[in-house]
């Protein structure tokens, strides 16, 4: 069975461009547009690995991460940032909220496959 | 008076140099060089201001007048200053919003056109795989090698047949030999019987001698005469079946040349027309082999074209996400520049009654705004593909 994968992003064309990549190796792909529909979402299904963007309206990506990982079920489930953001403030943070891991846009297809393939195991 | 004058004039050139700094971390160049041309201006006055102060012992009444109405001057110039400012950023973030509106228009569309060739890629190589893994044989081996293994046994097979062909041809001409020796034994046997005949025709004449004497001998004779004409008939019988034996051996010597003919024709045409059979299929399997071969390699060709086309669209969808970025950071501009819009409103609206408190208050409050502000959330200034870091 295919896994299941979450990608939070504002952007229209990135979640299109995430979702392709992700459809192109047969992984099953859900879309939010923010941390909060994120979070909905999580909380309705379950997902093998969420993948969010960081500057979103209404609810970022670094609470979406701390929101998360106060489920029960989203505990070890890999989140990794997708995101413009690469200080090491910010990466710092992430990792204090228990993301999984950081990703630098402009992301390769290829790298994301290779990162989504890696943290599913 | 006149120091305190001094005073509020430098507070107010402090105010001016500070916002002129502060707005150079948010704005454009072009509002940069506004700002500082208005700083000149500003500074041209002061100092035209400052020489025209009256010196100490001079009419006091004529000097505090004076002081007045260049503040208000100052104020009016500001507040002017300020005004112009207010126009150009409105027009700046009119053009922003709009810059982000097309830009993201464009890269919604070029978004749709590359995930659609992304799409297409991905069938085009999902196709290429399926007739590479149909190429190769439940056992595994290559259609190729089987191509090659189906050849080495058709030619093995064709050898054989030749070989049995050639066999029966081989045979056939030895048999053909053998009738034409039987069939050479025939002018033989043929001149035999007609010796054989011969003798019948001699014996006939000498028992019709025999008889004719045994005429002459009366009934003496007669006994003889009796002998005589069986002997006749004997001698006409022998003749007979030698006639017969000689037209049946002739109708089997036809017969023979005519199968000799046969054997010789079939014994060729066998042999031939098998080697001709065998370099034709020695030569469509041949092409098959090759065909197989030119399939493969171009099948492979083709698979190889395809990653390198899935390749070109991730480098051009890296590319695209540079829109989303640049729209985060225009964003970010716009913000700043409506910050700094909403300052120079608030320089518009200064009363004028205590300047130094005033301006200091709209500084406070554009402080206070710039520290609420978020960073710029975009760190990307290269094409390259971002790094990634597990925790």
């Amino acid at each position: 069975m295919a896994k299941h994968i979450l990608v939070v992003d504002d952007s229209v064309s990135i979640r299109q461009m995430v979702q392709v990549t992700l459809l192109s190796a047969k992984y099953q792909v859900s879309l939010a547009k923010d941390g909060q529909e994120g979070l909905d979402m999580c909380k309705k299904a379950s997902y093998d690995f969420v993948l969010t963007d960081q500057n979103m309206p209404r609810m970022d990506g670094l609470t979406l991460v701390k929101s998360l990982r106060g489920l029960p079920s989203y505990q070890r489930t890999p989140i990794v940032m997708l995101t413009t953001e690469a200080g090491a403030d910010m990466k710092a943070k992430g990792k204090a909220a228990g993301a999984t891991g950081w990703m630098v846009k402009p992301f390769n297809p290829a790298k994301l496959l290779e990162l989504t393939s890696k943290v599913l195991g | 008076m006149v120091k305190n004058v001094k005073l509020k004039r430098m507070i107010y050139i402090s105010v001016l140099l500070i916002i002129s700094l502060l707005a150079l971390q948010y704005i454009p160049a072009e509002l940069v060089i506004i700002f500082i041309l208005a700083v000149m201006i500003i500074l041209t006055g002061y100092l035209k201001t400052v020489d025209q102060l009256p010196l100490q012992g001079e009419n006091c009444f004529n000097s505090n007048s004076h002081q007045i109405e260049s503040c208000d001057k100052i104020l009016t110039s500001t507040k002017g200053l300020a005004s112009l400012c207010s126009s150009s950023l409105q027009e700046s973030k009119s053009d922003l919003a709009d810059l982000i509106g097309t830009q993201e228009g464009a890269i919604n569309t070029l978004t749709n056109a590359f995930m659609a060739i992304q799409e297409l890629l991905n069938q085009q190589q999902t196709h290429i795989h399926t007739l590479l893994s149909a190429e190769v044989s439940d056992e595994g081996s290559c259609v190729e090698m089987d191509m090659r293994d189906f050849a080495e046994k058709t030619s093995k097979t064709l050898n054989h047949f030749v070989e049995i062909a050639t066999n029966m041809g081989n045979e056939s001409i030895y048999l053909l030999e053998k009738v034409d020796h039987i069939s050479a034994q025939m002018p033989g046997v043929m001149n035999a019987l007609q010796g054989i005949e011969q003798i019948a025709s001699q014996t006939n004449l000498l028992a019709l001698n025999a008889a004719i004497e045994a005429a002459r001998a009366g009934d003496a004779g007669r006994g003889f005469a009796v002998v005589a004409g069986e002997v006749r008939s004997l001698s006409d019988s022998s003749s007979k079946v030698s006639h017969n034996i000689q037209q049946q051996l002739s109708a089997i010597n036809t017969l023979i040349a005519d199968l000799s003919k046969e054997v010789k024709n079939i014994a060729v045409q066998d042999v031939d027309y098998v080697h001709d059979s065998k370099d034709e299929v020695n030569a469509a399997i041949s092409q098959l082999t090759h065909k197989a071969d030119n399939d493969l390699k171009m099948t492979q060709n083709l698979d190889g074209l395809a990653s390198e086309l899935l390749e070109a669209v991730h480098d051009a969808m890296r590319g695209l996400q540079f829109g989303d970025i640049s729209i985060q950071s225009l964003q970010f501009t716009l913000d700043g520049v409506s910050h700094l819009s909403d300052v120079m409103c608030e320089v518009e609206k200064i009363p004028g009654v205590n300047i130094a408190i005033e301006v200091d208050d709209v500084l406070k409050t554009f402080k206070e705004k710039k520290d609420q502000r978020l960073h710029n959330p975009v760190s990307s200034s290269s094409m390259d593909s971002g790094e990634v870091e597990f925790f």
